[in-house]
């Protein structure tokens, strides 16, 4: 049953989802609506009966232009003014506490890493996936993949290493 | 290099636990949920056959395809898309359909080889044109090298089947061409990459002649059309003159320094790509060799 297994996609997936858009948008209560959108707009076309190769790879794209249609909507909130606004603030009410307070000093850092290097870097190492994962995931080469991982790591870390030394 | 240290690695596993909670989790679920139900599988619907997947659905492959293929020659971007570069919209078009229609309807596998190649080498020129205009970036080059490497070895491999249908000196032939073709590149973007600085001051002098002048005209309109007329005659040996320097003053030497210094960070030399072309030569060269060895030991 197509509905059954969509749902399973939802539980196997809505975590990962939710992560690539909240460290995009740098916003909690947005990156939840985009992934709500996106799980019905991917469920919209899988119930036109078009197949879905990849679903990770399919959602991850919808999720791309959900954001970029919202935005568009929002004009008054420019990319550049969330990325001022930060994290902090929309977190205060988060219900998951002390265990989700570890979480943002990685939040914290990778605000600090450009696109497209933040969004390879959250899908290698917090994620775990393999360069030839996000390069399907992306249509990109697995070698484009690579530079991006490799350049992401190295402002990762003068992030980090600037961060030492303001201590 | 490419690792994390183990603090990083750690910090970055914590950002796992950015989840939504459990309360929402189950919100935004109940809202899918919902959608789903109204939106159910749509079975037995009668596809419109305007619908461009389903147009060319309803077709047999092959004719969609040269459907595809008019559409695109037909329209003149096969032929607009010849000069494209990787980073152009134009590039995947020439890379994935002009050639590889081209490569279709070649038949033997001569022809192939010899196609192969020249696509192979058409990689190479984009790169030698990237590096002359400054404008290679490491994931261009990523780029570029892949498709290389990918048509080379196409080459190697169709050269053997050559080799077993027409004979040793057929294959010994081609491959000797291709690394004759591969030797003049290989030197071409040798060039290219020392020619780098020339590059970037050449491109510095014309942005900052063009800078001097829009200040000469603000600062006096009154002889504009002098400047203008001047400016349209000298603009011409803007690009390759080495004498426009005489007109640039002082503080553009002070400038010059900052823009190769930039430059330096944004360009990115072919190197990597002439230490690929080397070592695929090396490569071709031992195969050649032993196909000649055998094409000797057949005339005896």
């Amino acid at each position: 049953m197509a509905e059954k297994a969509f749902m399973e996609a939802y539980e196997a997936h809505a975590d990962a989802l939710f992560r690539h858009c909240y460290f995009k948008t740098s916003n909690r209560e947005f990156a939840k609506d985009v992934v709500q959108e996106t799980f019905c707009r991917t469920w919209n076309y899988i119930s036109e009966g078009r197949r879905v190769e990849n679903i990770r790879a399919f959602m991850y794209r919808v999720a791309g232009n959900v954001i970029i249609d919202e935005m568009r909507k929002k004009k008054t909130t420019s990319l550049e003014a969330l990325e001022d606004v930060g994290f902090a603030p929309a977190d205060e009410q988060n219900p998951n506490g002390e265990q989700f307070a570890s979480g943002q000093e990685a939040v914290r850092m990778l605000a600090n890493v450009e696109e497209p290097y933040r969004t390879v870097l959250v899908m290698r190492y917090v994620e775990g996936l393999s360069p030839k994962e996000i390069a399907e995931t992306l249509g990109e080469t697995e070698n484009v993949v690579s530079v991006r991982i490799h350049r992401g790591v190295k402002k990762l870390r003068s992030v980090y290493e600037g961060d030492a030394n303001n201590i | 290099m490419n690792d994390l240290t183990p603090q990083l690695e750690k910090i970055m596993e914590n950002a796992k636990r950015v989840v939504l909670s459990h309360a929402e989790k189950d919100t935004v679920r109940a809202h899918v949920e919902e959608f789903v139900r109204e939106h159910p599988v749509r079975r037995g619907l009668i596809p419109s056959p305007w619908m461009a997947g389903r147009f060319l659905m309803v077709l047999h492959k092959p004719v969609a395809f040269t459907l595809i293929l008019l559409l695109v020659l037909g329209g003149g971007t096969a032929y607009a898309a010849e000069g494209a570069l990787p980073g152009d919209t134009l590039y995947s078009i020439k890379v994935n359909v002009v050639e590889e229609v081209l490569a279709v309807v070649t038949v033997s596998d001569e022809a192939k080889v010899r196609w192969d190649a020249r696509r192979a080498e058409r990689r190479l020129e984009e790169a030698t044109q990237l590096t002359d205009e400054g404008k290679m970036t490491d994931e261009k080059q990523a780029e570029i090298q892949e498709r290389f490497e990918h048509l080379a070895q196409a080459v190697e491999e169709r050269s053997r089947r050559v080799e077993e249908k027409r004979g040793p000196r057929a294959a010994a032939t081609l491959l000797s061409d291709f690394e004759g073709k591969l030797r003049g590149h290989e030197r071409a973007l040798a060039r290219a990459d020392k020619a780098l600085p020339a590059v970037a001051a050449r491109r510095l002098k014309a942005d900052v002649k063009t800078s001097a002048e829009i200040t000469v005209t603000a600062a006096a309109p009154t002889v504009m059309m002098a400047t203008m007329s001047e400016s349209t005659s000298t603009d011409d040996n803007a690009i390759e003159a080495p004498e426009v320097q005489e007109d640039v003053s002082m503080h553009d030497e002070e400038k010059s320094e900052d823009v190769t210094e930039i430059l330096e960070i944004d360009t990115v030399a072919t190197a990597p790509i002439v230490k690929t072309v080397h070592a695929r030569l090396k490569k071709l060269e031992k195969i050649r060799l032993g196909v000649e060895l055998k094409e000797k030991s057949q005339d005896e």
